[in-house]
């Protein structure tokens, strides 16, 4: 009897370590995804007349809460399927189609905060209706704002600019052209509140950009100001001054032909000393200016910035008319933003310290971001434009810039300011 | 040097012999010896059957009448062959008592640990017990730490009925761990264990069962003191190194949080009793959950593991020679999930949107240990020499999945032996015990596998990359696998102090152990040692 026990007891305990070995086994040869995922299938919707263009267009999803990005291409239907993890993504697509007249049409879309949630029984279908855009002739080539770092090692911040560049073959005029940046000025770590959850739950950024602090104005009377194909204009954003004699990283901003924004009822004289002789005459002029600030306030972080023209009644009768304004929506703060249509965009360039941001441009201005995180702060860095190989190629060699309103594709981040070569 | 090494061992023998020699003169005086001088705390504690039970009420069981100490202790470590987040060149201090004592028919025990513990070159976790819990928070700057922790346990066991006992006890342990360089943190540990249980007396058999409660809490706060432009890495782990590196900034990769978790659970235990033999079974089961973040709706991520655990201790004990088996099994499976959510402002009010759990990280163990033990000598209290063996086994397997669709697998195993010998002298007004321990451990398996969903039809792999911190992958995988021997040589004088009400001894407690492993890759040396000195009052 006891001899029995014993042996009860070591094939008990023998049982249980082979029991325990195999359940260490299972684990890893389980497929850790065959529960817990979700299919997405995205159906593209193109805008009428373009149905043939369906095949082959690049979708991006991306996962903001860890920055892995998944890259699909639409088959002939127009239909591309993954299968993701629990979460909210975001689906942005850019297609290019065949030139007609000379002109490429750009298909973008971008939508943010799609849902899949672990209640959901089946499939998420996706239906993404691609906006039309064209290229544009008067594009941002350059944003140089994350400052650089001095002789004594302090950082720097005000020798900020932006480049604009006209990517097409005929004159360009900068007469009347606009430039802001769109609210917060920092991008946003939640939706932004100019936008709306749509009926099947995606979140849409309005069509009507909400711009904020100040509206800068190129002066002229429509042909004053040319920018010949291929040729560029650097506007300064703060001190339009040489920063290179005691910050060798900096740039000098006092070049004859370079244009600044100054205004005087910026007080702040580190941010806006008097601009140098050289921009003489080349002050953009400041048609609008909201609240207290001493400075303009561009960010050093994730900014905004955008171009436009107010087509209609006139730019400065467009601002003063208070039905072109707004206030930010689920607020009671009283600051103003003048609200302009994306349709009178230019370019803009949506720039993220990191991919967790949301979003403030919809996706026929900007369907995506260009990231420069914090360790590219302070070093003279900037986000610049991709050249487009081939079209410059067509264009004889005259340098023309990726521009498919998706930043993701269109820009990069450049160790240093191209306007020091 | 060889020829002075050749007279330290030559000293060194004549030494033994003589207190050989001696140990038998006063073995013939022992009477005049009270026992309690002679108690070994820690080694008399160990071969009870029940004090190392979950069911307090088995302190009653003690086959003693009360036995403590009180003790000031150092430790100094130096060496490279560590765990990754452990210093190479370390010191400790502090402070203990404990106690047995039956009053009446109720036994109480207690015990209080202070420790002070300074730590160069430390880094890779923001926890004080990472192995704890399946993420982690870390950045990688090599600075001093400083620990200050205080261990409180007390427990009691009294008969509420004919053969029916009751117990319970209380531990407590609460820490602060500080570093003291940017990128700094501030780790605050309260970890709170209670269990509750009855034993029935029913003739040859003592059966028992308890329920047991913890709950262990430790929260995170980086900062950054120094007013400067230095970026540091802070990294948020999720399992085989995999996870989130980004700059630090309270913005962009807040690593501050709160670990809690909560382990439930219960024992029972069946004692076999039979004249000089004692068979103690307990088999324990426990169900863990545990959270990082705010909590609730705020959470980041939590977890849940599920541990099986059996302990068994044969005792056969005469007058002159005493066995003890003891054999040790655990099994445990815990699962840690990202909790996916957001908020979102919807009107002027933050809406939280709950997505669901994505399993990020499973780990499954399995231990086992088997410890033989052979004590001879007249006194329990006292064996003139202790002999002891072991073995002990561990597998592991983890599987990371927190890049759809790549998953990536571990398996490890290791094995260690170890032998351990016990002499004990006694003089005229003291003892002194001399130990030497020697052990091997050595592992294999798979360091790491990568593998591809097969749900993943359509999507362009070389865009989908996981980051992993593979320096560490390789340490902790050479660390645990690596073969490695370890010797222990200890030295303890004791001396006898005696009133007509008191009984006990001083003493002084010195201890080396050294490890070495061979053929290391990873690790920036392949030895460590570690020196421990302390002296108490035992009575």
């Amino acid at each position: 009897m006891k001899k029995s026990l014993y042996i009860i007891y070591l094939l008990a305990f023998a049982t249980l370590i082979c029991s325990c070995q195999q359940k260490l086994q299972d684990l890893i040869d389980e497929n850790p995804y065959g529960e817990g995922t979700r299919k997405l299938n995205i159906n593209l919707i193109y805008p009428d007349g373009f149905e043939s263009e369906k095949a082959g267009a690049e979708i991006k999803v991306l996962n903001p809460t860890n920055g892995i990005e998944y890259k699909l291409y639409s088959n002939d239907l127009g239909k591309a399927s993954i299968d993701l993890q629990y979460g909210f993504y975001r689906v942005s697509v850019t297609d290019k189609g065949a030139p007609i007249s000379g002109a490429i049409p750009i298909f973008n879309r971008s939508v943010d905060q799609v849902r899949l949630i672990d209640t959901l029984k089946g499939d998420l279908n996706l239906n993404v209706e691609l906006a039309l855009s064209y290229a544009g002739q008067l594009i941002i080539k350059e944003v140089y704002y994350r400052g650089c770092t001095g002789l004594d090692l302090k950082t720097f911040q005000y020798d900020k600019y932006i480049t604009f560049y006209n990517n097409s073959d005929d004159i360009a005029y900068l007469d009347s052209v606009c430039f802001g940046i769109v609210e917060p000025y920092n991008a946003p770590t939640n939706p932004t509140p100019w936008s709306y959850l749509s009926a099947d739950g995606q979140r849409v950024i309005r069509d009507t950009i909400p711009i904020i602090e100040a509206i800068w104005q190129f002066p002229g009377t429509g042909k004053s100001h040319p920018l010949q194909p291929g040729q560029e204009v650097v506007v300064a954003l703060s001190a339009a001054v040489d920063h290179t004699i005691l910050r060798p990283m900096s740039v000098n901003l006092n070049v004859p032909g370079y244009w600044v924004c100054y205004n005087q009822r910026y007080t702040n004289a580190s941010y806006h000393p008097s601009p140098g002789p050289n921009l003489a005459n080349h002050w953009l002029d400041l048609l609008w200016k909201q609240g207290t600030s001493t400075a303009y306030p561009f960010s050093t972080v994730s900014p905004a910035p955008v171009i436009f023209r107010i087509p209609e009644v006139g730019a400065q009768a467009y601002i003063d008319n208070p039905a072109n304004r707004s206030r930010k929506p689920g607020t009671t703060s009283a600051t103003e933003y003048i609200m302009i249509p994306s349709s009178w965009v230019l370019d803009g360039v949506e720039c993220f310290d990191v991919t967790t941001r949301n979003k403030r441009f919809p996706a026929s201005i900007d369907a995506t971001f260009v990231v420069m995180g914090d360790a590219d702060r302070y070093l003279g860095k900037t986000v610049h434009r991709n050249v487009d190989e081939e079209a410059t190629q067509k264009a004889g060699g005259r340098i023309v810039y990726m521009d498919t309103n998706n930043s993701a594709n269109d820009f990069y981040v450049r160790s240093s300011q191209s306007i020091k070569e | 040097m060889k020829i002075k090494h050749k007279y330290i061992y030559i000293l060194f023998a004549l030494f033994l012999c003589q207190l050989a020699f001696s140990s038998q003169v006063t073995g013939q005086n022992k009477k005049q010896i009270k026992e309690k001088c002679l108690y070994h705390f820690d080694d008399l504690s160990r071969k009870q059957t029940w004090t190392d039970s979950y069911n307090a009420a088995g302190l009653g069981f003690i086959d003693f009448n009360n036995s403590s100490f009180i003790e000031a202790y150092m430790g100094k470590g130096d060496g490279a062959l560590v765990k990754y987040n452990e210093s190479d060149d370390n010191f400790n201090f502090g402070l203990r008592t404990a106690s047995y004592k039956k009053i009446n028919k109720t036994t109480f025990f207690g015990k209080i640990d202070y420790n002070n513990f300074r730590g160069q070159n430390m880094t890779w976790s923001g926890l004080i017990y990472p192995e704890r819990y399946l993420l982690a928070v870390a950045d990688s700057r090599p600075a001093e730490k400083r620990k200050e922790s205080y261990k409180l346990s007390g427990g009691f066991s009294t008969p509420i009925a004919t053969n029916l006992i009751f117990g319970a006890q209380i531990n407590y342990e609460t820490a602060d761990l500080a570093k003291m360089k940017d990128l700094r943190h501030l780790t605050k540990l309260l970890d709170f264990e209670v269990t509750g249980g009855l034993i029935y007396k029913a003739g040859m058999f003592n059966i028992g069962a308890n329920y047991y409660y913890r709950k262990f809490h430790e929260k995170v706060t980086f900062s950054k003191v120094a007013d400067d432009d230095i970026l540091y890495t802070g990294y948020l782990f999720k399992g085989l190194w995999f996870g989130m590196f980004e700059n630090w900034t309270n913005d962009a990769l807040n690593l501050s949080r709160p670990f809690t978790d909560v382990i439930k659970g219960g024992s029972v235990q069946v004692e076999f009793l039979k004249e000089k033999f004692k068979f103690h079974n307990e088999f324990t089961y426990k169900s863990q959950e545990g959270l990082t973040g705010p909590g609730a709706d705020k959470a980041f991520s939590q977890s849940e593991a599920e541990t099986y655990e059996y302990k068994g201790i044969a005792s056969f004990e005469q007058d002159h020679i005493r066995h003890y088996l003891k054999v040790n099994a655990n099994y445990s499976d815990a699962t840690n999930y990202d909790k996916v959510t957001n908020q979102e402002r919807i009107g002027g009010i933050y809406v939280t949107f709950y997505y669901g759990l994505n399993k990020a990280f499973s780990r499954r163990n399995f231990n086992l240990n088997g410890e033989y033990e052979i004590a001879l000598g007249r006194y329990k209290c006292n064996p003139n020499w202790n002999l002891k063996a072991g073995y002990s086994y561990t597998a592991q397997t983890s599987i990371s999945s927190i890049v759809n669709p790549l998953y990536y697998t571990q398996d490890v195993r290791v094995a260690s032996a170890y032998g351990k010998v016990n002499k004990n002298f006694i003089l005229d007004k003291g003892m002194i015990d001399l130990s030497l321990l020697g052990a091997y451990s050595s592992g294999s398996g798979i360091k790491q596998r990568e593998s591809i969903s097969e749900n993943a039809v359509g999507i362009n792999l070389d865009d989908v990359v996981a980051t992993q911190v593979t320096a560490l992958l390789n340490r902790e995988y050479e660390f645990l696998t690596a073969g490695k021997f370890q010797g222990e040589a200890g030295f303890r004088y004791s001396r006898f102090v005696s009133t007509q009400n008191t009984a006990g001894s001083i003493y002084l407690d010195l201890k080396y152990s050294f490890t070495k492993a061979k053929e290391l890759k990873y690790h920036d040396g392949d030895n460590a040692g570690v020196f421990y000195m302390a002296l108490g009052y035992s009575f």
